[in-house]
């Protein structure tokens, strides 16, 4: 394969032995020198590809805390409340009112043809319409026959229409907690929480189990439209099932998917866990099939919940507004078998830590394998880290653990934080990045999609800013700098998944995946560093453009 | 699908919790046991232990089935909603449901699931071991949880009583009457045994046996631990039972092939070994049943042996 020279405005290699390059010379999907035009057309036969100019570089992003349904959502109607940019490359405009929800039900209403069809919508969060409710009359105008879910940011919630209402038998006789009611106690459509929510089987839940491929695709595409060429699907269920696997396979591996893939394994927590012993092994295989795109053999475990939920485990002081301390997902002498079971086989284990007693948890967990089992190199990962102590990150740096923030929340619910579930002084050491710099830990950020939207760029924003939608600055001592957020979301991420020798950086020798942006981010300030336009992406090699599928 | 019709059927909805080693898996066997040849669809919702013997529930006619693990907070799995549909599903329909939360689990929560069509709650039993309950409701990590656990019940159920003296087991029962006011505290197998059939009464066909009529005649007791066991001293143990033992079912991982279950099944006069398939629950413990006819107290030698071979007490 020929040397193919990429010319750019400028490169960011985020190698600090070599941080900037006028360009980029490709062999064989791999760097195979940055350095000036000149310089690179003395490699030999070459060719120019001046697609990049006026470009500005970076290694491709790396997302190392994704879900594949992210992509799957996308096949229902968007109504959250800021603009997202779909899978396809379409902008959609945030609903700003209620008025505006309806508006785009009604658009895609008129576009579908089945009238039995259900519609289902998502991303609506009530925070942002204080004082009103969307309820079944706002559904009902959108079309009184047909049957209409509209399922919150949150997950938690979801509204219904009268048509939905009637075919499930939702009405003021039903006993069940969460259906909410007006004066004359009839159901107003809302239905909280999974009990209540689980009252509607006439339409489909919005999220599906089992291998999708329509949904795979859709992640990779929303990858490739935010500069991100490494992605996680973090807890997959069906590692332990062949067809899925090969599924993985047949997508990832198509030169036309345009991201690397490193699909975790769902050790225990949120599903029915396959014995640690039997997935260990299983994994162990998996993970020498691995290919270049798509990689196998880390695994995920869920310990806690969520803040915001009131269910992620806090050490004392707690919550703000009572005692509530959260709750276990998994038990802890449960957790420690687990967990010294995929140790001792020399496996990764990323943790779902939101609370700093689950955090607590894990460290005392991993202090206790590495002296039964001494391991070096093991990359261990608190995952989320949203209230992970100063004390904590000094023990993770001697136990050779890393950190990923969900760095999203500051942003997404820094001021309920604040003023609801933590109060001000805790929310402001939350997603603590600059303590985990402070204290050696290697770093990364992430968006947990679809909790929160894919986009590395504004990912990194919101670690640097630590704004906040009201504008306050939560925590301005944890801010770390837009070079510090970069390089989390690309070295930083790809270290923890043990693709660092190959990812997260333009090194000679390195796979050839780049990000591809209209202007240098080195160079915003916190809150613009979200505004930079991706353009494009390389994955090794393959050029990929915003909104386009790949050749 | 029916969705809209009402269901004249409702199953009652029953939710068995308490911690980790609390005894449920114990009691949900026993109550198997106990309710042999009735229509009982189980559910089990745990990490690791298995939690109950899947032959004895089809020799009798129950149905069982797994959920999902964990709360849904940050999953979009519909778990439990699919649990109850599957249920609805299964013909003819089980008079009631066992669900058996996770040693972690909030058991009122899953109660609540018992208001759905088709369905009838019918009250929240947590196992607590009369030895550790207390210390664990001390715990660093489940203390909160523990005690949550025993707040929400209808029924605490006392274990272990066999292994102190009745005066510690009053004292705990005492502790327990302090901690969940409202909650009724047993600990008599058989007036529990007795209290959950009153539970179930309502859906008895009139006619039909006595419901304590088999409990009167029988008595089991289960075994978990976490294994290999080793295999030949098993064939050797279950080579030579006395005849009051009607009836030992389980499964279990032998040191010969840890990574698949030996099904072990006393059939008429002898027991037959089968291969049970790859273990694919995450604890991996060994579990037998053994039934023996007559009001037997204490426990029988075989027993003892088999604890001693499986390695724990569960």
């Amino acid at each position: 394969m020929p040397l193919v020279i990429y010319p750019a405005a400028l490169v960011r290699t985020m190698d600090p032995a070599r941080p900037t390059a006028e360009a980029v010379a490709v062999q064989d999907g791999r760097v195979r020198a940055v350095g000036t035009v000149q310089e690179l057309e003395g490699y030999g036969e070459h060719r120019l590809d001046d697609r990049y100019t006026g470009r500005v570089l970076l290694p491709g992003f790396v997302e190392a805390h994704a879900h594949t349904m992210g992509g799957a959502l996308w096949r229902h109607t968007y109504v959250g409340y800021d603009e997202r940019m779909s899978p396809d490359g379409r902008r959609w405009p945030g609903c700003r009112t209620l008025e505006s929800v309806v508006d785009r039900l009604r658009e895609a209403e008129r576009a579908l043809t089945d009238p039995e069809e259900p519609l289902l919508a998502w991303g609506l969060d009530p925070i942002h319409f204080p004082g009103e409710r969307l309820d079944r009359r706002h559904l009902d105008a959108v079309s009184v026959t047909r049957p209409i879910v509209v399922v919150h940011q949150s997950f938690h919630v979801s509204t219904v229409s009268s048509a939905v209402l009637r075919a499930d038998a939702i009405t003021a006789e039903t006993r069940v907690e969460g259906v909410v009611r007006d004066a004359d106690g009839e159901p107003t459509g809302e239905l909280l929480e999974p009990v209540a929510m689980g009252l509607v089987r006439s339409v489909p839940t919005i999220g599906r189990m089992g291998f999708d491929r329509g949904g795979l695709l859709a992640f990779g595409a929303d990858a490739r439209n935010h500069g991100i060429t490494t992605i996680v699907d973090l807890g997959n269920t069906d590692l332990m099932d062949d067809e899925a696997v090969a599924g993985f396979r047949e997508v990832v591996d198509d030169a036309r998917f345009p991201a690397r893939l490193s699909v975790f394994h769902m050790g225990g927590g949120l599903a029915q866990a396959v014995a640690a012993e039997v997935a260990t092994e299983r994994l162990l295989s998996l993970r020498a099939s691995s290919s270049d795109k798509l990689r196998f053999g880390h695994v995920k475990l869920v310990l806690d919940g969520s803040i915001q939920g009131y269910t992620a485990r806090l050490q004392p002081p707690g919550y703000l507004p009572d005692d509530r301390v959260g709750i276990w997902l998994i038990p802890p002498p449960v957790f420690a078998e687990m967990f010294t079971t995929f140790h001792r086989a020399g496996l990764t284990v990323h943790v779902h830590c939101n609370g700093d007693e689950a955090t607590e948890l894990f460290l005392d967990t991993v202090e206790a394998a590495l002296a039964a089992h001494p391991r070096w190199d093991h990359r261990h990962t608190v995952t989320h880290s949203q209230l992970t102590t100063p004390a904590q990150y000094r023990r993770m740096a001697t136990l050779g653990m890393c950190a990923n923030v969900f760095a999203n929340h500051l942003w997404y619910w820094g001021d309920e934080h604040r003023d609801l579930t933590l109060g001000p002084d805790r929310a402001s050491r939350m997603n603590a990045a600059a303590t985990a710099l402070r204290s050696g830990v290697p770093l990364s950020l992430h968006s947990d999609s679809p909790v929160t939207p894919m986009d590395a760029l504004a990912t990194a924003s919101y670690a640097a800013s630590r704004r906040t939608r009201s504008g306050a600055v939560l925590g301005e001592h944890e801010r770390i700098t837009v070079p510090q957020a970069l390089h989390a979301m690309t070295l930083g991420a790809a270290y923890m998944l043990k693709m660092d020798h190959e990812v997260g950086s333009l090194e000679a020798g390195k796979l050839a995946d780049l990000a591809v942006l209209a202007e240098d981010p080195f160079e915003c300030d916190p809150d613009s560093l979200r505004e930079v336009q991706v353009v494009g992406t390389m994955v090794g090699g393959e050029p990929f453009t915003v909104g386009r599928d790949g050749a | 699908m029916s969705a809209g019709v009402p269901e004249p059927d409702s199953r009652g909805w029953t939710v068995l919790g308490g911690y980790l080693g609390a005894g449920k898996t114990t009691l949900l066997n026993d109550v198997l046991a106990a309710t042999a040849g009735r229509r009982i669809a189980v559910v089990v919702n745990d990490f690791g232990s298995i939690n109950v013997d899947a032959d004895l529930v089809s020799a009798t006619g129950q149905d069982t089935l797994e959920l999902a693990d964990g709360c849904v907070c940050c999953s979009l799995s519909d778990g439990m909603a699919a649990v109850l549909e599957r249920i609805r599903a299964i013909e003819p329909a089980p008079e009631h449901v066992l669900v058996e939360v996770s040693g972690v689990g909030d058991p009122l929560a899953v109660a609540r699931w018992g208001d759905h069509p088709g369905f009838r709650r019918n009250g929240v039993v947590v196992c607590a071991d009369v030895e550790s309950v207390r210390d664990r409701a001390r715990d660093r990590w489940v203390g909160d949880t523990v005690l949550r656990q025993l707040r929400g019940a209808d029924t605490v159920v006392l274990t272990r009583t066999d292994l102190v003296a009745a005066h510690r087991t009053e004292a705990v029962a005492a502790w327990v009457a302090t901690v969940a006011p409202h909650a009724e505290v047993l600990w008599d197998r058989q007036a529990v045994l007795a209290r959950l059939e009153v539970g179930y009464g309502s859906a008895t066909p009139a006619g039909t046996q006595e419901p304590d009529q088999h409990l009167s005649r029988h008595r089991s007791w289960s075994v978990v631990g976490p294994g290999p066991v080793d295999a030949s001293a098993l064939v050797a143990v279950l080579a030579d039972l006395p005849p009051d033992v009607v009836r030992v079912k389980g499964r279990v991982r032998t040191s010969a092939d840890p990574s698949r279950w030996t099904v072990v099944q006393l059939a008429g006069a002898r027991v037959a070994y089968d291969d049970g398939g790859p273990v694919a629950g995450p604890g991996l413990r060994s579990s037998l049943v053994v039934v023996c006819a007559g009001d037997r107290s204490g426990d029988p030698p075989v027993v003892g042996k088999l604890r001693g071979l499986l390695g724990g007490d569960d």
